[in-house]
């Protein structure tokens, strides 16, 4: 444990760095190749750009069992759901980012996406290597397995696919603002119906999530809801996606902002899940640091 | 004359409807709906931000904002409502769109009757709800798969309700009542009334702490008494509320406690009993003894952890006049009293909670995920056949941003596997 673990950890976040790396690469590639273009008549080649994406794509795909093996690791070591402290939200966190991407890609061309999905992973991975990996006994107030699964577990869901939401949005904007014409990414449609659809997913699990919070508040803390930061700044994630489903469908102006409402989505992901954590002081700090 | 009458009555009552349509149309719109949802996350967001700016939660703006979300989210779906039954009931072709999906089916000959009867229910039994247009020169098939989906969009509105109305019926008429026990005391669940019979009595505390003196575990006893019969005991712990008579019990805060005596010099007892050390701010316990008949008060205190010795103070009208320091099963002089420390124990802080409104907005809450998940996972599918020379066409249209292209192949699928089972396909 004392060695597998950041051996694995290290060994993840090199494969997304890989998949970042290669990212950039494939979009430095791709806007060399319009003046090479223009100069010799020739239209770019798409398949440089398709077989880089494969390989971010496939490094992302390691990563993911990469950190499915840590996570597992650790559950067995620990004896209870791995998102019990921050060590561990952030390998789960960033392993929902990543597996909803996967699942996102079966349905949909979107594998010129996965170094923007590798970005906030591969923050969180590298923010998991610096915090202490002890394992230490879960505070009373955290021993109910099924809350510390499903609760904890459905809100690191929700997020996970929220960042999709969120690099979908900036893949949309930067096409819009290109006039669609950066082939290192999906189009400006694509990226909106990923978007939509990544919503569609994690916003009943980001519902389900907030409501066994409060089912477990009333039994830990005598209150469904007591007006802590964590559960103020999950009500804000939550309106902000519901206003955001209410847009998204629109052809008209509101429409058109839809993905500034997912940047601003996942910003109050990142809010909840790192400032109501570390801090402003709350009852849900159990980060462990 | 009263034809005409009725005549106008009827024409007043259709304008009237109109009207009405058009205002909750309005107050539905979508937009409105996206802006009072962007003000409340405002608010949360600025509450969460910063413990000073809570109290924009419980403004009259807030307030009105929540009630103005539940208001135009319940209008939103009246409109719909009839549509959607209607839709359901009696499927209508697709309109054009490029949300429409397409594909033919070749036919070799034109369909009969018991061919068109086969294919539809083969259609049906795949869960399409059909109806069927016959004219002498055509014949038009609508189908909806699904179509109660659109019911659980309409349920995730009306959850709305059920959480604001829940949510209003606790603010209002939640009762809660805290108590200290010593081990063997009860208290009754709710403050003192004539009804209320329901008790509690604590029997002892088990808490383990690891080798750093970190707890793990705080496991509460206790026994719930009705009408002065014991009924059940249980153990609580700290997110493991008790259940009894519509309330919950939580063992809310735990605190060290001697038991002590307190004699004259002459060997009367001034007091016997349970003494909380320096509880917490929520405790109802305080750590003094008074004993008016001396005029004075003992304060007691931990004076060493680890050796169990307590310090106790006694105090008069002329400020502190004696100390002591005592272990347990000690007795010596304070003052003009003789203190004995029998031993220490552990009291706990109860709080129970009735909540009349919880069940309906945990019922909301989950009505809200469920109906979520199920109108975005579960979709409606809408489909339309229509036979032209030599090929059927098959249309099938999803959800928004949907894609519908499997249910157009599987559909395709069906439709070819039914013609060819009748000899109609090509
Ligand atoms: C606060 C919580 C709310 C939730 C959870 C919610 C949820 C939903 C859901 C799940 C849909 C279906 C989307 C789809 O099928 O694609 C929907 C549609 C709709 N909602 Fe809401 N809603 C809320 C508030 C409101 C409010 C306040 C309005 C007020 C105008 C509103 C108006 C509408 C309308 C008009 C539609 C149908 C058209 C559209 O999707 O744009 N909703 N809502």
């Amino acid at each position: 444990m004392l060695i597998v673990a950041p051996a694995l950890l290290l060994a993840a976040l090199l494969s997304l760095m890989g998949a970042v790396v290669i990212g950039l690469l494939s979009a430095l590639w791709a806007e060399l190749q319009p003046a090479t273009a223009e100069d010799t008549g020739a239209l770019p080649d798409p398949r440089a750009n398709a077989s880089l994406a494969s390989i971010a794509h496939a490094a992302v795909s390691l990563c993911l069992a990469l950190l499915v093996a840590a996570l597992i690791l650790r559950a067995v070591v620990t004896g209870h759901a791995p998102w019990s402290n921050m060590y561990e939200f952030n390998q789960a966190f960033a392993a929902a980012i990543l597996a909803g991407y996967l699942g996102l890609e079966r349905r949909l061309p979107i594998r010129s996406l996965a170094p923007l999905v590798a970005v906030p992973a591969a923050g969180l991975v590298a923010y998991s290597l610096t915090l202490r990996a002890e394992v230490v006994p879960l505070p009373p107030a955290l021993q109910t397995p099924f809350f510390l699964t499903v609760h904890v577990g459905s809100a690191m869901l929700a997020y996970g696919i929220a960042a999709i939401g969120g690099a979908a949005a900036v893949g949309e904007l930067m096409q819009r603002w290109r006039g669609d014409r950066l082939a290192w990414l999906p189009t400006a449609a694509v990226c909106r119906t990923a978007s939509y659809r990544s919503v569609m997913l994690g916003m009943p699990v980001l519902t389900l999530a907030i409501v066994l919070g409060a089912v477990w508040a009333n039994m830990a803390w005598r209150s469904y809801w007591n007006n802590d930061p964590k559960e103020l700044a999950a009500a804000t994630t939550w309106l902000v996606y519901a206003a955001y489903l209410h847009l998204a469908g629109r052809r008209d102006r509101w429409g058109a902002s839809a993905p500034w409402f997912l940047l601003a989505g996942f910003g109050a992901v990142l809010f909840t899940y790192l400032a109501a954590n570390l801090v402003i002081p709350g009852q849900h700090s159990y980060s462990g640091i | 004359m009263a034809h005409s009458l009725s005549r106008s009555r009827q024409a007043g009552l259709d304008r009237l409807a109109r009207l009405a349509d058009r205002l909750l149309r309005a107050i539905g719109d979508a937009r409105l709906g996206v802006a009072l949802l962007v003000a409340a996350g405002v608010a949360n967001l600025l509450a969460a931000a910063r413990a000073d700016w809570r109290w924009l939660l419980d403004s009259p703006p807030y307030l009105t904002v929540v009630g103005a979300i539940l208001i135009t989210g319940v209008a939103a779906v009246a409109v719909r409502i009839p549509p959607v039954v209607r839709e359901w009931l009696h499927p209508v072709p697709l309109a054009n769109s490029r949300d429409v999906l397409a594909t033919d089916v070749p036919l070799t000959t034109q369909l009969t009757g018991a061919e068109r009867a086969h294919m539809l229910g083969a259609l049906r039994s795949a869960g399409y709800r059909l109806s069927e247009n016959t004219t002498p020169t055509s014949w038009l098939v609508a189908g909806t798969r699904r179509g109660w989906s659109r019911f659980s969009a309409i349920a995730s509105h009306l959850s709305l309700v059920l959480l604001v109305v829940g949510g209003a019926l606790g603010t209002a008429f939640a009762e809660e009542t805290r108590f200290g026990l010593f081990p063997g005391e009860q208290s009754l669940l709710a403050g003192p009334r004539p009804a209320a019979t329901s008790a509690v009595r604590f029997d002892g505390l088990d808490a383990t702490f690891d080798e750093r003196g970190r707890p793990l575990r705080f496991d509460t006893r206790v026994t719930f008494i009705h009408a002065g019969d014991v009924v059940r005991s249980q153990v609580l712990q700290v997110n493991d509320p008790g259940s009894f008579d519509g309330y919950l019990v939580h063992a809310w805060t735990y605190g060290p406690a001697v038991e002590l005596r307190v004699e004259d010099l002459g060997g009367r007892t001034l007091f016997d009993g349970w003494v909380a050390l320096g509880g917490s701010a929520s405790s109802s316990r305080a750590p003094f003894v008074e004993l008016p008949s001396l005029g004075a008060t003992i304060g007691v205190e931990i004076a060493n952890a680890d050796a169990n010795l307590a310090r106790l103070i006694i105090a008069g009208e002329h400020g502190v006049s004696d100390t002591t320091v005592l272990g347990p099963g000690e007795r010596r002089r304070l003052g003009n009293t003789l203190a004995s420390l029998r031993g220490f124990a552990t009291y706990v802080t109860f709080l129970s909670r009735r909540d009349p409104g919880m069940g309906i907005l945990f019922a909301g809450g989950f009505l809200l995920a469920g109906s979520q998940a199920i109108a975005f996972y579960l979709p409606r599918r809408r489909l339309d056949l229509r036979p032209v020379t030599g090929r059927l066409i098959v249309r099938v249209r999803g959800e928004r941003f949907d894609d519908a292209q499997p249910e157009l192949q599987r559909v395709a699928r069906i439709v070819e596997r039914a013609l060819s089972e009748r000899g109609g396909g090509g």
